[in-house]
C-alpha cells in the first residue's frame, strides 16, 4: 500500500543514513538541491551526501530508490553514481538557503520563518510542495513532531510556487501580500494526506477548518476517504462531512455499514441527512447515484437581478454553479439558464424568458445508466444535466466532473 | 604669493569645518541605539547594585570603572558593527546559522532573565513613587499602561526622543553627587588609582567589585543594541559615527554610575550607614535626606524614576525584538499594532507579568531577581561566543568589516574576563547581597 509510506518533511530526512544498492551505508543526507525556478513545483535534483566530516558528494535524484522517513536508498552502487563536483547550473540548497530563512511578502513585511519544508509527489516527480511556517513545524524540528502538544496548533503550508528565492542570505520573498497568502490548493493538500499514514493524515485533516477539510477530503482517493473518516470517528468527522458536497458525501456513506451510516448521519445536520438518505437509494452507476443535490433553483417569475442577488447569498455553500435551474412552486422543472445568458440579460428581464426551450430528451431520469448519461451529455454538449423524477420534478443535477471521475478514476 | 597661501589656508580651515559639520549632522542622525542601550544598562537593578556597593566600600567600589567602560564599549561596538553590516538582528543570525533548537532554548532562558530585570524595574518604579509619598498601587498600574500606550502609538522617532530625554534625567545623579560635597581628589584616587588598603584583603570587597562590573554587561543589552540598529536601518557609511555613539554611551553610563557612587559614598559610607535588600535605592534615598537635604533626596528619587522607566521600556522591547527575530515575525517600532501584533504582544506580556508579581505582596522579589541575575551570568558568555563567531565570519561580515588582529584577540580576552566575572558575580552576590 503506497500511502503507508510516509512522504516526508525535510526535517525528517536531513542527517538520515543513505544506503546504496549493496546495502552499504554510504553517508548521511546533508542537503537537497533543486532548481531555483519560480512559479512551479521544481523536482529535486541532487542529494548532498556527507561521506566524511569534511567530504561531501552529490547524487542525482534519478538514482534514488526510496526517499521516505524510514529509509533513503539508492538504485546503484554509490561509487558509480556519486559526483564530486556539481555540473554547471543554478541550484537552491534547501537546507542552507531556505530552511530557517526569513519569509517576507511583496511589501517586505516579515511574515514568518521557514520552519520546515514539505516534500511530495507532483506528476510523478518528487518536489518541494510547501513551506511550513507553523508552530507545528517548529515543534517537529525540536523533535516533538508526534507529541500531544502538536494537536493544539494548526498545520499550515504556503504554496512553494509563490516563493521567490533571492540571492545570498536574503530572505525568501512571496509573490503576494501577507494577508492574501494563498495556501496549498485542496488537491495538493489531498496529495499530502494520501502520502501520510492514517494517523498523521487524519490529524492533518482535523487540523484544517471544516470547510477546507471537506474540500480536501473530496479530492482524496475514495478508499482512503472511508478509512480516514472512520479513523476520525463520527464526532470529529461530522463537521467535515456537513461541509462536503452531497454527492461526494453519499458516495462515502455508501461504503459504510448500516450501523455506521446511522451513526455518522446523526452527527450531520438534519436537512443534509435527509437528502443523503434519498440519494443512497440510487445505485452508483446511474444518474441518481452520480447527481448532486447542490444546485441553484430559481422561480420562473424572478427577475434577472433578483436571481443574481439570490445567487450571491447562496453561492458560498455550493461547490460550483454552471446553470440556474428554473423550478415552479410544485417543484416541476421549467428549464435551465446558463450563467452566460444570465450575465448578458437585462436586469429586469424575467428568468422564464431566458430559459432554453424545455426539451424532455435532454434531461435524465434517476435510473438512467452511465452510458446513457454520457451519451446524452456528449450529444447535447452539456456541462450539467438535470435529473427529473416521474412527475417532472427536479431531484438533482449531474455535472460533467462527476462523470469524468468515473471515466478516469486514477486522476 | 603670501596672499594665495593664506587664502589656501582659510579654504582648508573652511573645508575642515564643513566636513566637521557634516559629520556632526550624521552623528545626530545615528544617535540613539548606542547611547540608549548603554545608559539603560544603569537600570533600577544597576542603581541598586551601585548603591549597596558604595554604601559598603565607598569610592573603592568603583575601582573597575575604567575596565567596565572599555569592555562595554568594545562589546557594544561589535554588536553595532554586525547589525550595520548584516542589517539583521542577533536573533536573526543565530536562528539562521544555528537552527531551531538553539533558538528555542536560548529564547526561554532569555525570556526568564529579562522577566527578572523587568521585575527589578517595576520594583524600582514602585520605590520611586513611594519616595514621592504617593499611593503606589494605582500609580504603578497607570505608569505601566502609559508606557504600553507610548510604545504602541508612538512611531520610532518620537519614542526615541522620549528615551533620549529620559537619559537627561540621569543627570540628577550628577547634581546629587555635587550636593553631597564630595572630596573629588580622594574619589578619583580611590576609584582609579588605589582602593582603600584595608579592603584589598576583604574577600567580600572583590565580589562587590565584580557585581558592579557585571551589572553593566547584560544579555539583553547585547541583543537590544543589535536589533535597535537593524530596526533603525543604519548603513555601513554610518559605521564611524555609530562607533563614536557607542563609545559615548559607554562613557556616559559609567560617569552616571560613578556619580551615583559619589552621592552614596559622601552621605552614607562616610557616616557608616549600610543598606541592603531589594529596596536598596529607596533605603539609600531615605538615608541621604537627613545628611544632604531635601533637594538631594528629590534628585535621587527622580534619577531612580528615570532609570526604572527606561529599563521597564527597553528590556521588554529587547525581549519582543528577539522573539520576532528568532521566529520571523514583523519586528519594528514603526508597525501598527495589527501588523506587529506578535512584537507588541511580547512587550505587553513582560510588563503585565512584572506588574502582576509586584502587586502580589507575598512574592519575594529580591530572591526572584537574584535568580534572574544568575541566569544572566550564564547567558552573557554564550552571547559573546555568538558575537565572536559572527563578527569574524567573512561570509557574514565581508572581508572589510570582520574583527581581526589585535581587536580580535582583545574581544576573546574580554569575553573570557566577562564570562569569568559574571559567573563569579553570581556566586559573589550570595555573599555580598
Amino acid at each position: 500500500m503506497e500511502f503507508y509510506l510516509k512522504m516526508p518533511y525535510i526535517s525528517e530526512l536531513l542527517n538520515k543514513k543513505i544506503t546504496d544498492s549493496s546495502d552499504a551505508t554510504v553517508g548521511r543526507l546533508e542537503d537537497i538541491l533543486t532548481a531555483p525556478k519560480e512559479g512551479a513545483f521544481q523536482p529535486l535534483e541532487y542529494l548532498v551526501v556527507k561521506v566524511k566530516s569534511d567530504e561531501t558528494k552529490f547524487v542525482p535524484y534519478e538514482f534514488v530508490e526510496n526517499f521516505n522517513t524510514s529509509e533513503i536508498s539508492l538504485k546503484n552502487l554509490f561509487s558509480n553514481i556519486a559526483l564530486s563536483t556539481l555540473p554547471g547550473g543554478q541550484y537552491v540548497y534547501l537546507k542552507k538557503d531556505v530552511l530557517d530563512k526569513q519569509i517576507v511578502d511583496v511589501a517586505g513585511t516579515r511574515v514568518v520563518r521557514v520552519n520546515d519544508l514539505r516534500i511530495g509527489t507532483v506528476e510523478n516527480k518528487v518536489c518541494v510542495l510547501g513551506i511550513d511556517p507553523s508552530f507545528r513545524g517548529l515543534l517537529r524540528r525540536m523533535g516533538l513532531g508526534d507529541s500531544v502538544l502538536t494537536r493544539f496548533f494548526e498545520l499550515k503550508f504556503i504554496d512553494w510556487r509563490q516563493a521567490k528565492l533571492l540571492q545570498g542570505s536574503m530572505p525568501l520573498q512571496l509573490n503576494t501580500a501577507a494577508d492574501q497568502l494563498k495556501e496549498l490548493h485542496p488537491a495538493d493538500l489531498a496529495n499530502i494526506v494520501e502520502d501520510l499514514d492514517i494517523k498523521h493524515g487524519s490529524s492533518l485533516l482535523a487540523s484544517l477548518d471544516s470547510a477546507e477539510a471537506a474540500r480536501v477530503l473530496e479530492e482524496i482517493d475514495p478508499d482512503l476517504q472511508t478509512v480516514l473518516v472512520k479513523h476520525l470517528g463520527p464526532e470529529r468527522a461530522g463537521k467535515i462531512l456537513s461541509q462536503m458536497s452531497s454527492d461526494e458525501f453519499v458516495d462515502l456513506v455508501k461504503t459504510f455499514s448500516g450501523e455506521e451510516t446511522k451513526e455518522f448521519l446523526s452527527k450531520v445536520s438534519t436537512s443534509r441527512a435527509q437528502s443523503v438518505q434519498k440519494l443512497i437509494s440510487y445505485s452508483d452507476n446511474t444518474a441518481g447515484g452520480l447527481m448532486t443535490l447542490d444546485f441553484f433553483a430559481a422561480r420562473p417569475e424572478w427577475s434577472v437581478s433578483g436571481a443574481i442577488e439570490e445567487l450571491r447569498k447562496v453561492s458560498k455553500s455550493m461547490r460550483s454553479i454552471v446553470h440556474v435551474y428554473i423550478v415552479d412552486e410544485s417543484g416541476k422543472f421549467k428549464g435551465a439558464v446558463s450563467l452566460r445568458r444570465l450575465l448578458l440579460a437585462q436586469p429586469n428581464d424575467k428568468i422564464s424568458h431566458l430559459a432554453k426551450e424545455f426539451a424532455a430528451h435532454s434531461t435524465l431520469k434517476p435510473h438512467d445508466k452511465l452510458p446513457k448519461v454520457i451519451k446524452l451529455m456528449t450529444k447535447y454538449n452539456l456541462y450539467t444535466a438535470a435529473v427529473l423524477d416521474k412527475e417532472k420534478k427536479l431531484v438533482g443535477v449531474v455535472t460533467i466532473d462527476d462523470v469524468m471521475r468515473l471515466l478516469a478514476p486514477t486522476a | 604669493m603670501l596672499r594665495r597661501l593664506r587664502a589656501k589656508r582659510y579654504a582648508l580651515i573652511f573645508m575642515n569645518f564643513s566636513r566637521l559639520k557634516k559629520q556632526l549632522v550624521v552623528f545626530f542622525a545615528v544617535l540613539g541605539p548606542g547611547l540608549i542601550t548603554a545608559v539603560a544598562d544603569n537600570d533600577a537593578g544597576g542603581v541598586a547594585t551601585y548603591t549597596v556597593a558604595a554604601a559598603m566600600y565607598g569610592m573603592s567600589s568603583q575601582y573597575f570603572v575604567i575596565l567596565t567602560t572599555v569592555l562595554l564599549a568594545v562589546t557594544q561596538e561589535i554588536g553595532a558593527r554586525i547589525a550595520i553590516v548584516t542589517g539583521s538582528g542577533l536573533g536573526d543570525l543565530i536562528r539562521e546559522h544555528y537552527g531551531v533548537k538553539v533558538a528555542v532554548f536560548l529564547f526561554i532562558a532569555y525570556f526568564v532573565v529579562n522577566q527578572g530585570v523587568v521585575l527589578q524595574n517595576v520594583t524600582g518604579l514602585k520605590s520611586a513613587i513611594q519616595l514621592f509619598g504617593l499611593p503606589w498601587q494605582p500609580l504603578l498600574i497607570f505608569a505601566c499602561l502609559l508606557l504600553v500606550a507610548l510604545v504602541i502609538f508612538l512611531n520610532y522617532k518620537n519614542l526615541q526622543r522620549i528615551f533620549l530625554v529620559t537619559i537627561v534625567f540621569y543627570a540628577t545623579y550628577i547634581f546629587s553627587a555635587f550636593l553631597s560635597q564630595p572630596d573629588w581628589a580622594e574619589a578619583i584616587k580611590r576609584s582609579v588609582i588605589l582602593p582603600q588598603r584595608e579592603f584589598l584583603t576583604d574577600f567580600k570587597y572583590w565580589f562587590a567589585l565584580i557585581a558592579v562590573f557585571g551589572t553593566t554587561v547584560t544579555a539583553w543589552g547585547q541583543f537590544f543594541v543589535h536589533s535597535y540598529i537593524a530596526d533603525k536601518g543604519l548603513k555601513p557609511e554610518h559605521l564611524k559615527q555609530e562607533k563614536a555613539e557607542v563609545y559615548l554611551g559607554a562613557i556616559l553610563t559609567n560617569v552616571f554610575s560613578w556619580m551615583i557612587a559619589i552621592a552614596v559614598t559622601y552621605t552614607l559610607f562616610i557616616n557608616g550607614t549600610s543598606i541592603e535588600g531589594a529596596d536598596a535605592a529607596k533605603t539609600a534615598a531615605l538615608a541621604i535626606r537627613p545628611v544632604a537635604g531635601e533637594l538631594a533626596y528629590g534628585l535621587f528619587a527622580v534619577g531612580l524614576l528615570a532609570a526604572s522607566f527606561l529599563g521597564l521600556t527597553i528590556v521588554p522591547l529587547a525581549t519582543a525584538y528577539v522573539f520576532t527575530e528568532f521566529f520571523g515575525y514583523e519586528r519594528t517600532l514603526n508597525a501598527s499594532f495589527g501588523k506587529g501584533r506578535v512584537f507588541y504582544t511580547f512587550f505587553i506580556l513582560q510588563i503585565a507579568l512584572g506588574l502582576l508579581m509586584a502587586l502580589i505582596p507575598q512574592i519575594n522579589l529580591f530572591g526572584l531577581t537574584l535568580y534572574a541575575d544568575y541566569l544572566n551570568g550564564a547567558l552573557v558568555p554564550i552571547i559573546f561566543y555568538f558575537l565572536i563567531r559572527f563578527s569574524e565570519d567573512k561570509q557574514i561580515m565581508g572581508e572589510k568589516y570582520i574583527t581581526r588582529g589585535f581587536s580580535s584577540w582583545f574581544l576573546r580576552l574580554s569575553a573570557i574576563v566577562i564570562a569569568f566575572a559574571v559567573v563569579a558575580t553570581t556566586f559573589g552576590r550570595i555573599f555580598v547581597k
